[in-house]
């Protein structure tokens, strides 16, 4: 008997081939998952941050912590080369009605910082109202702040002691509509701003910026009460030739960013 | 061997060649008890051993092109143990082993064995792609072919060989 027979060789090699056969023709690969969505993922709580008459001890009603605000605004110098920036000293959200535009003798803000108010899931009902002395412009120059930035402006120098809200010294925002961006975890804001400038009187431009929420967080230092804090950035862009500014050291496109921080202490 | 792209192909040349051989030889085999081949005189033995080295040459072929065109001498001079393996089967020419035609069989099953190893690996595991198992096949399907072909051009050789050599004799 042949140690190796042919026909069994062939009988098992048939075998083999056919079901390999078989089995490559027919086995279904694995399905291959779907792929991960790309877009981006958008959470957004359910804060609710309100100003009250912002009672100090009262958590409940939330502080702007105007030492640890900001509005900045820049442009390129003489409009073609770098940034030229600079900073508002004094500013504060309140709605100036007519009244309200006048000096006052306080070296502290003038006004409560109440004209606010910050939904987190439910944007129509965001609102802010906010403004700025110009004449507190800050570019660490001082020949320039209290110098050709006073004229340039339309303004008037700075009075020891005083805070002054009258109609030349103040530009004012008052948001109109605030909706969510689609794109991102942002807003979409519409917002009118108002200021004299060099003009005769004040003009409003409806203008649309991006605000930007950094949610509530509880913080402590040491052995003292924990609070808790959240903060807004506003971002937005206007033409100054718009009110009148006709300075050639700065571009036409001014950059603003309010870089506010509130608290419940 | 490592789980590099060059290892890939060497394993894929290796195949291609060497695993259907075995399926041929076991069709010739089966075939060369029939009573009109015998009557014929055709000695089918010898034809497979010739195909295996025909098929081993043709190897060697491969190679000696690839280190050409790789400018490196290097690949002919220390070539991989597979290589060496692979090459050995260019002894079939040797008459000592054209009459044991077992020796080209064994050595083609490793190489047979080895692309079923892979066939069934690849159907046992977690993911099985379907794409591997068929490449697999094709890859075994042309080795058959490519050793069928051999074994057609050397059966015709010996068919012209045999009626020329029939007509110097008259």
């Amino acid at each position: 008997m042949k140690p190796f027979s042919n026909q069994t060789l062939l009988i098992v090699l048939l075998l083999f081939s056919g079901y390999g056969y078989v089995a490559s023709c027919t086995h279904k690969s694995v399905e291959i998952p779907v792929a991960a969505s790309t877009s981006t993922v958008i959470t957004r709580g359910n804060n609710i941050h309100l100003p009250g008459s912002m009672v100090t001890g009262d958590t409940n009603q939330w502080k702007l912590d105007k030492a640890h605000c900001g509005v900045l605004w820049s442009g390129n110098y003489v409009g073609a080369a770098g940034l030229l920036t600079g900073r508002f000293n004094q500013f504060g959200i309140h709605d100036l009605t007519d009244a309200k535009m006048t000096n006052y003798i306080t070296t502290g803000q003038p006004l409560l910082d109440t004209s606010w108010a910050f939904y987190e899931n439910d944007p129509t009902k965001s609102y802010f109202n906010g403004y700025v002395q110009i004449n507190t412009s800050n570019t660490g120059e001082p020949g320039r702040d209290a110098g050709c930035n006073i004229s340039t402006m339309g303004t008037v120098a700075i009075v020891a002691g005083t805070q002054n809200l009258s109609l030349t010294n103040v530009a004012r925002i008052k948001t109109t509509n605030i909706k969510f961006d689609a794109l991102s975890n942002d807003y979409i804001v519409t917002l009118n701003l108002t200021w004299k400038g060099t003009l005769a009187t004040p003009m409003t431009k409806s203008i649309v910026g991006r605000l930007k929420y950094t949610p509530k967080t509880r913080v402590q230092f040491g052995t003292s009460a924990a609070y808790s804090v959240f903060g807004l950035q506003l971002l937005f862009q206007f033409n100054c030739r718009d009110f009148g500014i006709t300075s050639t050291n700065i571009s036409d496109k001014i950059d603003i960013e309010c870089n506010m921080n509130f608290n419940n202490k | 061997m490592d789980n590099s792209f060059q290892s890939y192909l060497l394993y894929l040349e290796l195949m291609i060649f060497f695993s259907g051989y075995p399926l041929l030889y076991a069709l010739v085999s089966s075939l060369s008890g029939n009573g009109r081949i015998v009557k014929s005189g055709l000695n089918l033995d010898t034809m497979l051993v010739k195909t295996y080295a025909v098929t081993g040459a043709l190897y060697l072929g491969l190679q000696i092109r690839k280190s050409y065109y790789s400018n490196s001498i290097q690949d002919l001079t220390h070539p991989s143990l597979l290589i060496v393996f692979a090459l050995l089967s260019i002894l079939c020419w040797l008459p000592f082993l054209q009459k044991r035609k077992i020796a080209a069989l064994l050595h083609s099953l490793f190489f047979f064995i080895w692309l079923l190893r892979s066939f069934f690996l690849e159907l046992s595991s977690d993911s099985p792609d379907q794409h591997v198992l068929s490449n697999n096949m094709k890859v075994y399907t042309t080795s058959f072919l490519l050793n069928t072909v051999v074994f057609l051009i050397i059966w015709i050789l010996y068919y012209i060989a045999r009626r020329y050599s029939g007509k110097n004799t008259r």
